[in-house]
């Protein structure tokens, strides 16, 4: 093992960190718009069944 | 001969030395990539308080981005097309043109109405151009025309119209705007068909006793199930490039109801018809009235109550002639009360059975649908002079 990689170690868990927090954020974000979408049974007015 | 031997034997010892060091170096790197990897899953997987911050982070930001992006001015421009959802998509085309109403120098013509109407104008470029070629002043047209407009959408709509401007508004009234109760009134609140808050349809619900959602006068969150039913549709149309508004004589239900057997229903459906007009006609006034006092209030405007197209075979029944003799008569009273001008389709445009699909009073031609356009400009350029 050569002198960077305790810090690489360190980087490639705070980008783990990262990773976890943007995906969860989408996938909540995903979620609740679906949830709003449920809860106020949206859904678009087709004229004559358009 | 020896000494040549001695230093191969050397060149040999060394060659396999350096391979056995090559490899362990290469396996190093590997372990040590492993590890950065693993450290990574790691950070990845494991339950932190960083990530959970970051997650309501993205949130907050996603939030913070639709608000920004979703305003008054996305579906006031070209954007608009992104979000209709097919080429006849009246309520997305008519919140895009309502958003663009300006007050400038030149003239507005505002023309609402239902489906029956949408079929009587040709476009609006069509007007402007019929408009400022008889009136030789240039107007700008705005189609503010849905599909099963009522006149509680009619006045929201009005109330987006910027102070400051003048011209014409033409309502062309068809019988079905006058029927919509108010079971139709919660559906508008449950399920809003305009892409824009509407604190005049939240008044009359209010006043009705229907509940009101929490408003947070906030664009893109009161107007948010207009947007979020377009998702998927936004979607297709971010990698299609977005679906232009088409010709209306081109709806696939028009030979639907170009149908015999349908004119029976439609006939037979009268009385319940003409109940629900008696039932809900003057509310539907005053509705009017009160979108007209706005629009007087905003700027120098003349209003046409027009009345749309009827298929002239009504009259070959009893029940129809009596129902749209009154109903003419109440529309020319309210004029009268009103000081706006009333005009009817039936007495300015030579239009027949034959012109018609259905009894509901969809034009099937272009013919017609252009004799409608030049009579309803025609009465435009008069109002324009007064």
């Amino acid at each position: 093992m050569n002198e960077k990689d305790p810090d690489q170690v360190k980087w490639a868990y705070r980008l783990g960190v990262l990773a976890q927090g943007l995906i969860l954020g989408g996938l909540l974000a995903l979620a609740l718009m679906n949830l709003m979408v449920e809860i106020g049974d949206v859904r678009i007015f087709r004229y004559q069944n358009f | 001969m020896r000494g040549a031997g001695i230093l191969l034997i050397e060149f040999g010892v060394d060659f396999c030395s350096n391979k056995q060091g090559v490899k362990m170096v290469e396996r190093q790197e590997r372990a040590s990539q492993m590890l950065v990897l693993r450290s990574f899953f790691r950070g990845a997987t494991q339950p932190n308080f960083a990530s959970a911050v970051i997650m309501l982070g993205v949130l907050l930001f996603g939030v913070l981005v639709y608000i920004a992006v979703v305003n008054d001015k996305l579906l006031a421009g070209d954007s608009y097309r992104y979000f209709m959802d097919h080429n006849l998509d009246t309520q997305t085309y008519a919140t895009h043109q309502i958003l663009g109403v300006e007050a400038g120098e030149e003239p507005s013509v505002l023309i609402f109405g239902s489906s029956v109407m949408i079929r009587c104008i040709k476009d609006r470029d069509t007007v402007a151009d019929l408009v400022t070629t008889k009136s030789d002043q240039s107007v700008v047209a705005y189609d503010l025309l849905t599909d099963a407009q009522t006149m509680w959408e009619f006045e929201a709509m009005v109330d987006r119209i910027p102070d400051g401007g003048s011209g014409v508004l033409v309502l062309g009234a068809s019988f079905g705007m006058w029927t919509y109760t108010l079971e139709d009134l919660e559906e508008l609140i449950d399920a809003p068909k305009l892409g824009l808050p509407t604190p005049t349809i939240d008044a009359a619900a209010r006043e009705a006793g229907i509940d009101i959602p929490f408003r947070t006068h906030i664009y893109g969150l009161d107007a948010s199930s207009f947007f979020l039913a377009r998702r998927r549709t936004f979607l297709k149309n971010l990698l299609s490039g977005g679906i232009s508004y088409g010709d209306p004589l081109t709806a696939w239900w028009m030979k639907n109801v170009n149908d015999p057997e349908f004119w029976e229903e439609e006939k037979a459906r009268l009385p319940e018809q003409v109940a629900e007009v008696e039932e809900n006609l003057d509310r539907h006034l005053a509705t009017v009235a009160r979108a007209i006092e706005d629009l007087r209030s905003k700027g120098d405007y003349e209003v046409i109550l027009f009345e749309a197209p009827i298929n002239p075979d009504w009259f070959e029944l009893d029940t129809g002639r009596s129902f749209f003799t009154g109903l003419r008569q109440d529309m020319m009273s309210f004029a009268e009360a009103e000081n706006i001008q009333f005009a009817s389709a039936l007495d300015l445009v030579d239009l027949t059975a034959d012109d018609f699909v259905d009894f509901e009073g969809h034009i099937s031609n272009d013919e017609a649908r252009m004799a409608c356009t030049e009579a309803v400009s025609d009465l435009v350029v008069e109002a324009l002079e007064r």
